[in-house]
């Protein structure tokens, strides 16, 4: 089934002469790159590198300390969830992800929060 | 479905120029608006300066009945997007149509009432849009909960 389109609003932003205004359509992916995600408190999550001689690139465990579920997070992952302060945006994340690694994976992010929503963390 | 009211109804007729409030939300009034030419913008305050527009209402269309039947503030604010001619239906002309002219009166309530069950519908589709935007906006997954 194809996606629909991005739902939008249509926004009437008033200026300083009353009667004047600007309109604007706002689609949902400006407010998802504007979100701010923040991860949970601090006192109900714990992760630790994964140490496994098996393991051929750097892993942690996260786990909610709540409800006793656990996630691997690979190093990317960690980088991603130590930006999830509630302050930074989705933009921000990624420049920041891009301006450390190099590259862009589009699908790193949106895949890894509906991981943190899914694990409720 | 359009309303066409007939010149015996005596309206009054009002011009704006563009970008002309006609009336703010929350003024107080007792007319509905047919618009004869141009287009309208009904918007509601959302935060600020930022409104969100409602609908757009086009020539044979009308808005601001709510207050015109039950004497409340406007719910919203009407501005003309282009210049506008309107039709402005009070109270009492609404009465006299009734009065001098009940089949047409019947004619003019009953393309009201379609009107009312189309805006419902739309209305019913903007919340669903809305709901829509906050959950993409957010990024969340619902149906892999």
């Amino acid at each position: 089934m194809q996606r629909p389109a991005p739902a939008k609003f249509e926004l009437l932003v008033r200026r300083d002469d009353e009667e004047d205004f600007e309109l604007r359509q706002v689609a949902s992916v400006i407010g998802y790159l504007n979100s701010r995600p923040r991860r949970i408190d601090q006192e109900s999550y714990e992760i630790s590198e994964l140490r496994s001689r098996l393991a051929v690139a750097p892993g942690f465990i996260l786990k909610n300390k709540t409800t006793d579920r656990f996630l691997l997070l690979s190093a990317q992952e960690r980088f991603l969830w130590d930006q999830m302060d509630g302050a930074t945006s989705l933009q921000e994340i990624a420049t920041a992800y891009v301006l450390k690694y190099g590259e862009f994976d589009f699908e790193i992010i949106p895949s890894l929060l509906h991981k943190l929503q899914r694990a409720q963390l | 479905m359009p309303i066409s009211p007939s010149s015996r109804t005596g309206c009054a007729r009002r011009d704006l120029r563009k970008r002309q409030i006609l009336f703010r939300e929350d003024d107080r009034g007792d007319e509905m608006f047919i618009v004869r030419r141009g287009t309208m913008l009904i918007s509601k305050a959302v935060t600020g300066k930022v409104e969100q527009v409602l609908v757009r209402v086009e020539p044979f269309d009308f808005f601001g009945e709510m207050s015109l039947f039950d004497g409340s503030p406007r719910s919203a604010t009407a501005q003309a997007e282009t210049d506008v001619e309107l039709l402005i239906l009070g109270r009492d002309s609404l009465q006299a149509m009734t009065e001098t002219a009940p089949h047409a009166a019947a004619s003019f309530f009953h393309a009201m009432v379609t009107v009312f069950m189309d805006r419902l519908r739309r209305s019913t589709q903007q919340v669903a849009e809305a709901t829509r935007w906050g959950l993409e906006a957010t990024g969340l997954d619902i149906e892999a909960r």
